[in-house]
């Protein structure tokens, strides 16, 4: 679609959910929000900018094949559930550490976000493959 | 950590699949990796044989808030036997997938059904099984329509929808089970009704939803239509798998869920019980002879052998459950076995219209033989590892005053083997029909031969170790007849 | 409430199951998808439906306890939803390619593998 309101605005769009997404990763594990939620928002903003710039353009933007947001996302998740093994607990037992940071609060890092960003992954590589595919096959644009 | 390896191997194979290694590393790694389940499946049935049982509880949260994942014998039992056919299953078909399916994910699905069947095996709360059994049904989905011919896509809707609707079955009763109990974990669940006296009735509606999506997944009469509809549809191997693990794991989770749960109603679930197995076991027999494709036939058949274990489950007695164990281990190799051997006619001739075959045992007697154990196997003659089982099953009908059933088991292995030999003849032994053009396409077969061969092998393996191995089903029998002992493992009290 | 509810589901139960029944594969494809939605409503019923606060307790807030929303059906219907989700963008799939192969939406044309 050669519309140049339109390309700005889901060239903008798509950038600010991603950025939304990450902030709903980040905060996802008490809160409302998390990995699938966050790969769901991001993969959206890619979709816009798939209907309008067409499969091709989409590819190039998000650098990787789909294919390899997924085996990297279920590798993210298999390490989280096998870091705990290594120390003698239960697989997916959660480990936490603190990081003290000088001016903002402490950073809470544990394996369970590590997890959540294996899931972030795989939901973004998922459904930017449907959709790349599909577009695809149907000859968008 | 043994359990949670069974996982996690498979799962490592499905990883290193999205990126894009040589097809060569490919194989190497897939081969490794059922290796690895082997090891593990057999490091598992050593500790349990002097454990008794092992669990995991992922998040290290206790049993009843936490998900479980238990194995006691049976499982391992069940385990060990999976990771044997899973390496004879990617033996073959290392040499007769076409190579497009390889480089297209084909073992990443398989992984996918390992783990799902895996997993099963191992769960031990309902909605976990649930999780197990959608990895499985996806996995399968896309093997069955995994190159899209016309066939195979058929096949692939009719066998979607009704698993689907199958899936709904099962939620729904997890939904509504939950409901009235406040548990899904099944050790906290059977505590939970033994305790609750005469109003268990009302659990009945939600008990039966599962049951019938167990029934479905195991196809059971009268809910097998899906399965002689689709079976002969995929590549030959990949049928092999199906028929090896699929409907086997929707009856290990009925075996699990009556010996927990139903048997507290067992005098309304009994009669059921037996009644299906029955019924299932004449009805597959009878329309498997009516068919003339080597698959179709087959496919019958697993209907007809999954009643034999069920009405094994429905004798309820300790020689009863130890029979049904038994066979469910023989039909796992046996029918596995028969299935490779009619993918390696299919790659030779071409066909498996057993009209259009003939005199395949000239060419290749070592096939042939092959053939022969698996299917003397199924039908039940000594010293094949099919006679123990049937033998048992029907000696503990009649302990358990079951004449008529037992008669009709009989009569069934007759017809079995009138069928098998109706494939030996058209197949293997007749001289090919004039008229019909019969060509031989030739290739490496090695390793074919090897995974039939190791089937073949363990079917007569477990006649001749029978009684080790009934010993050893008669004990994983009796911890399923005792569930205390698992509640209490489980639960921790 | 829950009343409501209760009708709703049975309603789309009935769409669903009424959906399967079509000849039009595309229609059987919708009747999964309104049949898997109204399971999965049977699970938010079957845990109950309550007003309550956050189930998750944290130091800082202060909840009735007595008053708390089992989240565990939430959870449940959460990974429904999400198999779902992979399920119908399967059967899309699969859909298009027997259109593809075949050129016909008919499922009285799916007699080939059955019986002859």
């Amino acid at each position: 679609m050669n519309n140049i309101v339109l390309r700005t605005i889901v060239n903008l769009i798509s950038r600010l959910l991603l950025y939304l997404s990450i902030y709903l990763l980040w905060r996802g594990h008490n809160a409302p929000g998390g990995g699938f939620i966050g790969g769901i928002i991001a993969a959206i903003g890619f979709v816009f900018y798939a209907i309008i710039y067409g499969p091709g353009k989409t590819r190039e933007r998000i650098k990787l094949p789909p294919m390899y947001y997924i085996g990297g996302g279920l590798f993210f998740s298999a390490l989280s559930t096998v870091i705990s093994v290594f120390t003698g607990r239960q697989p997916l037992t959660g480990l936490w550490i603190d990081i003290p940071l000088p001016v903002i609060e402490d950073i809470h890092l544990g394996t369970p976000f590590l997890f959540d960003m294996g899931v972030y992954l795989v939901v973004f590589g998922m459904i930017t493959a449907i959709i790349i595919n599909i577009m695809e096959v149907l000859r968008w644009n | 950590m043994i359990l949670f390896g069974f996982i996690f191997f498979p799962l490592l194979y499905i990883i290193v699949g999205f990126f894009p290694f040589p097809l060569k590393w490919k194989k190497v790694l897939a081969l490794l990796t059922v290796g690895g389940n082997l090891v593990n499946a057999v490091n598992l049935i050593y500790k349990i044989s002097h454990v008794g049982m092992i669990k995991v509880s992922p998040g290290s949260w206790p049993a009843p808030f936490g998900i479980t994942l238990v194995a006691d014998r049976m499982s391992a039992f069940l385990l060990l036997i999976t990771a044997i056919v899973a390496v004879s299953i990617v033996l073959f078909s290392l040499q007769s997938v076409d190579r497009p399916r390889l480089e297209r994910g084909y073992f990443q699905f398989l992984f996918g059904i390992i783990i799902g069947v895996n997993g099963s095996f191992i769960a031990g709360d309902l909605f976990n099984l649930y999780v197990w059994f959608e990895v499985m049904l996806m996995a399968s989905f896309i093997l069955m329509s995994h190159g899209g011919e016309q066939p195979q896509l058929e096949g692939a809707i009719k066998y979607l929808i009704l698993n689907l609707i199958s899936s709904f079955f099962f939620v729904a009763g997890i939904g509504l089970l939950y409901g009235k109990m406040g548990t899904l974990n099944l050790a906290d669940l059977s505590n939970k009704i033994s305790q609750l006296g005469d109003a268990k009735v009302i659990l009945n509606p939600s008990l039966v939803l599962i049951v019938v999506g167990f029934a479905i997944k195991g196809a059971l009469f009268p809910f097998f239509f899906w399965l002689p509809a689709s079976y002969h549809t995929p590549v030959p191997v990949v049928s092999a798998l199906f028929a090896g693990l699929l409907t086997k794991v929707g009856i290990y989770s009925l075996i699990r869920f009556y010996t927990l749960i139903l048997y507290h109603n067992s005098a309304f679930w009994n009669p059921w019980i037996l009644g299906v197995g029955t019924v299932s076991m004449v009805i597959g027999v009878f329309t498997a002879s009516s068919q003339f494709d080597f698959r179709k036939k087959l496919s019958f058949h697993i209907i007809s052998q999954v009643g034999y274990v069920v009405i094994g489950l429905g004798f309820f007695t300790l020689s009863g459950l130890a029979g049904a164990l038994f066979f469910l281990g023989h039909n796992m190799f046996a029918k596995t076995n028969t299935y490779l051997v009619a993918g390696w006619v299919h790659k030779r001739k071409g066909t498996l219209d057993l009209k259009n075959l003939g005199d395949v045992f000239k060419e290749s007697p070592v096939w042939s033989v092959l053939f022969i154990i698996s299917a003397f196997s199924l039908a039940g003659l000594p010293p094949l590892s099919g006679f123990i089982g049937k033998y048992s099953l029907i000696k503990s009908g009649i302990e358990a005053h079951h004449l008529f059933i037992s008669l009709v088991a009989l009569f069934v292995g007759i017809f079995t083997l009138f069928s098998m030999l109706k494939i030996w003849i058209e197949v293997f032994w007749k001289p090919v029909k004039e008229g019909v053009k019969s060509f031989t396409i030739a290739g490496d077969e090695r390793l074919m031969v090897t995974a039939s061969g190791i089937l073949a092998l363990m079917s007569v393996l477990m006649g001749i170790f029978g009684v080790p191995i009934i010993d050893y089903c008669t004990e994983a029998a009796a911890d399923l007849l005792s569930p205390e002992k698992y509640i209490r493992f489980v639960l921790n009290v | 409430m829950e009343l409501v509810l209760a009708i709703f589901i049975g309603l789309l139960y009935a769409c669903g199951v009424y959906l399967l029944l079509r000849r039009s594969i595309v229609k059987l494809i919708l009747g999964v998808f309104v049949l898997s939605n109204a399971t999965n409503l049977v699970i938010f019923l079957a845990g109950g439906i309550t007003r309550s606060g956050i189930s998750i307790l944290q130091d800082e807030v202060v909840v009735d306890k007595s008053n708390i929303t089992d989240p565990l059906p939430q959870a449940l219907i959460l990974t429904a939803i999400v198999i779902g989700l992979g399920i119908a963008a399967y059967t899309l799939a699969l859909k298009y390619k027997y259109y593809k192969v075949t050129g016909t939406d008919d499922l009285d044309r799916l007699k080939n593998t059955d019986q002859r």
